[in-house]
């Protein structure tokens, strides 16, 4: 199953992703892994960006591909990437909308 | 482990012995309540040095009862951060049975709750090694002031409610003293 | 109200420095998330599903309008412009980043507010009827009691690290606004034969996903003793409460396990062998100067049936029904208690702008005394309003999208925040709450309908307070769905009840038809709109309701 890394940001509280540069809080540009091993590594980066103060609880979110887009599989994940379903004017969904 | 008393970093006299222990013969030692409990509970006394009991969060405090008058210091211990059943171990030992022996902190012992400790009761505090002890000093300062009145010889706070009530307190006047 | 003297203002002003330190360690590493966290829950500061999020202790559900205009301003300087109203007399901010909350902080401390304890397993904040101290019913005024266990409880030495949360309310009025008997400590006022007031103290009550109604452990308590007493059943629980599982922690689960009679003796022997003249005297003092702070105000000397008043319900419908549905008796004549709806159909139970917190405090001023309360049910209400002055607030209230006329009608439904916002919840409360308030948006259907509470909730713990709904709802999460149960009975008043369960689950699309089947039944098969909803269950049980809403297929 392929897995993204996601947390929230320490400082602002956002959700964030894991990315090849850092953290984003574009879920389409969040690294996937696709074995145990790509994941092992990723949690790692993860575990340092946590020990450093950069975010906060980082954990793997199972996902598929749908073009070039990424979709976790639960439905609260799904919530995660955007913002309140109550609110499309407020969180991820709102700023970033367009690329979305 | 680093001991914490009457605001100082301090050597501890005490040791505390476990269960599988032999008795040393001479000097203060700590024991478990099973031990006291024991067979041998009374001997414990005849060598004439101080003794003291630790005391594991989940043991009754009224357990110890018939040895309070001749026990010199009790350990509470705190197995987590969460586990607050030390606190009331404490207060029912200074208010209900006027313990005057030391109460000592041990286990899993916070600078964060230093202040609430002092002020049921505890003087003692067994603090582990690579915490940062400096803040240990300075952290009782954070909030001098306190609603209820703490009926016990360490209270770090000021009881408002008492201040109210005889008008005695300014403002300020804690920190002046410090 | 309460106004803070200096050493309160002091108290919090200095706890308000104690975590900007704490927030400037951890922002610069000094201390770990997990060293951290437990210091931020005790100051309200959670990390939720896409932020952190501030609760803010609103004291007993009594705010004033400069306490509202502050936090209207915190909204629009350091969140998205609006706050969330919750079950708990508190509000909430969703947005707020973790480097501003000091200056947060600060800014409620200089309106004599803070955040303090509106988390973590310590006494959270003591709540009361909405109507405290002018409710035409009342036996007593709850407030300076509310007042005298804010401060009890506040950073008790003994009491900040229990078992879990510790949940007290306080009610002065027979009929039960403040849900006591579903609280871990509930406080009914009453008079002995002597007239002298007291406490009857109902001990072990709860929802979450042990439900249960509370027990009487006194009958009557006096007042004098109110501290000491439930010093005593604050030592029992942390003695005695579990540990080993959160899910059994809270005291009604002791109260539960031990039996109430054992549990009331460990209580009272507890309570003798303590020495509590120089704590009642104590306390004692302390009311008696709280007490003066909630005098009454300046009332005017007005009639009973105000002319101009009059007129205007016989001219004006929509008035007329705001005044209806919306106004409640108060103790002194030509005054009434006006409830404020944040339930506009369609919207977000609960939440209000800042431009909507700036027109209520303005409202409060010109009609109020300055003074507004949140009530449990995620309403406001403002307490001293001159029968006079109803039309002029109603307009008001209109303007700013305020003037909805469902108080505790079918719309009028208490909601947790749910997934939307929450990161414990296992379904979305929101968007149901607002497809129920559309599909019932035609208030002679809800007039009809009259007096059925809805209540959901978004996970097991039941901060929606779903079991005690004429109709909860419960959003769960099954096979990867979300997915809706429904209660019927439950009641959170003086005749408390839990409600019983309909039957298996509702999909999101189908939870809104299912509550209509149900209300269908009860307009069809009911005696006539005198037998309420409630009524209603009590004499057709649920069997008949699941006959009619789960069609065999």
């Amino acid at each position: 199953m392929p897995k993204i890394i996601t947390a929230n940001h320490l400082v602002v509280g956002d959700v964030v992703f894991l990315a090849e540069d850092g953290w984003t809080p574009v879920v389409d540009r969040a690294v996937v892994a696709d074995d145990d091993a790509a994941l092992e590594q990723l949690l790692a980066r993860a575990a340092q960006a946590e020990a450093a103060n950069i975010v906060v609880g980082p954990y793997a979110v199972d996902i598929r591909r749908e073009g070039g887009r990424i979709v976790p599989l639960h439905y609260r994940e799904a919530m995660r990437t955007r913002g309140p379903t109550v609110r499309p004017d407020l969180g991820h969904q709102a700023e970033l909308g367009s690329q979305r | 482990m680093s001991l914490f008393k009457h605001g100082e970093w301090t050597t501890d006299d005490w040791r505390f012995v476990a269960d599988d222990e032999p008795l040393p013969a001479v000097g203060p030692k700590i024991v478990t309540l099973a031990r006291l409990q024991g067979d041998d509970g009374e001997y414990l006394f005849h060598c004439g040095c101080p003794l003291g009991v630790r005391l594991e969060s989940g043991e009754p405090v009224e357990a110890l009862e018939p040895w309070l008058n001749r026990l010199s210091l009790v350990a509470l211990g705190f197995p987590a951060f969460v586990d607050g059943r030390a606190f009331s171990a404490a207060a029912i030992l200074r208010q209900r049975h006027g313990f005057a022996g030391e109460i000592r902190a041990v286990g899993n012992v916070l600078v964060d709750q230093h202040a609430f400790m002092l002020r049921v009761g505890f003087d003692a505090f067994e603090v582990a090694e690579g915490r940062a002890l400096e803040s240990w000093r300075t952290a009782l300062l954070d909030v001098p002031f306190a609603y209820q009145y703490d009926d016990t010889a360490s209270t770090p706070v000021q009881s408002i409610w008492q201040a109210r009530r005889s008008g005695s307190l300014q403002a300020g006047e804690l920190q002046a003293a410090e | 109200m309460y106004r803070y003297d200096e050493f309160d203002a002091r108290f919090v002003a200095d706890r308000a420095a104690q975590f900007r330190d704490q927030v400037r360690r951890r922002l610069d590493g000094t201390l770990s998330e997990e060293e951290f966290r437990p210091l931020r829950l005790m100051n309200g500061l959670y990390l939720q599903l896409h932020a952190y999020m501030l609760r803010i202790a609103i004291p007993y559900g009594v705010l004033g309008s400069q306490q509202l205009r502050q936090l209207a301003m915190i909204a629009d300087r350091w969140d998205r412009g609006y706050g969330h109203f919750t079950t708990r007399q508190n509000i909430q901010f969703n947005w707020p980043k973790l480097a501003d909350v000091p200056d947060i902080l600060d800014a409620l401390a200089a309106v004599e507010m803070h955040a303090i304890q509106t988390s973590g397993n310590c006494i959270r904040n003591v709540t009361t009827d909405q109507f405290a101290g002018v409710a035409a019913d009342e036996v007593e005024d709850p407030r300076p009691y509310c007042e005298l266990l804010r401060q009890w409880s506040s950073l008790h030495p003994e009491f900040s690290f229990l078992p879990r949360k510790f949940k007290i309310a306080v009610t002065g009025a027979p009929f039960d606004r403040a849900a006591v008997k579903v609280h871990d400590i509930g406080l009914r006022m009453h008079r002995n034969e002597a007239g002298e007031p007291g406490f009857e103290v109902i001990v072990g009550g709860g929802l979450g996903r042990t439900p249960m109604v509370g027990k009487t452990v006194r009958d009557f308590l006096p007042v004098a003793e109110l501290v000491p007493y439930v010093t005593a059943i604050m030592r029992v629980y942390n003695r005695f409460g579990r540990r080993d599982n959160k899910y059994k922690a809270r005291i009604k689960i002791l109260v539960h396990e031990i039996g109430v009679d054992a549990f009331s003796e460990l209580v009272e022997a507890e309570y003798r062998a303590g020495d509590h003249a120089a704590g009642i005297e104590l306390a004692v003092g302390e009311v008696e100067r709280i007490a003066a702070y909630f005098a009454p105000p300046a009332y005017e000397d007005l009639p009973e049936r105000d002319p101009g008043h009059m007129a205007r319900l016989f001219e004006n419908r929509d008035f007329a029904r705001w005044v209806r549905q919306s106004t409640a008796p108060h103790t002194v004549r030509g005054y009434s208690i006006a409830n404020i709806s944040l339930k506009p159909i369609g919207g977000i139970p609960g939440d209000a702008s800042s431009a909507q917190m700036r027109a209520v405090a303005d409202l409060a001023d010109r009609h109020s005394f300055g003074e507004i309360r949140v009530a449990h049910e995620q309403n406001l209400v403002l307490p001293n309003v001159p029968k006079r002055d109803l039309f002029a607030l109603w307009e008001g209230l209109v303007e700013a999208d305020l003037g909805t006329p469902n108080l505790g009608l079918v719309s009028d439904i208490i909601a947790c925040p749910g997934m939307d916002y929450c990161s414990l919840a296992t379904a979305r409360s929101i968007p149901v709450a607002q497809a129920i308030s559309r599909r019932f948006a035609d208030l002679a259907l809800q007039s009809d309908v009259g007096d059925l509470r809805i209540n959901i909730s978004g996970c097991i713990n039941a901060c929606g307070h779903h079991h005690v709904a004429h109709l909860g709802i419960l959003g769960l999460e099954k096979r990867g769905v979300e997915s809706y149960q429904i209660t019927l009975g439950g009641s959170g008043d003086e005749n408390a009840a839990l409600g019983q369960l309909l039957g298996p689950g509702f999909a999101a699309d189908e939870i809104v038809d299912a509550v209509e089947a149900v209300v269908r039944v009860y307009l069809a098969d009911r005696r006539g709109p005198e037998e309420r909803f409630l009524d209603f269950f009590r004499r057709v049980g649920i069997k008949h309701f699941k006959e009619a809403v789960y069609v065999p297929v």
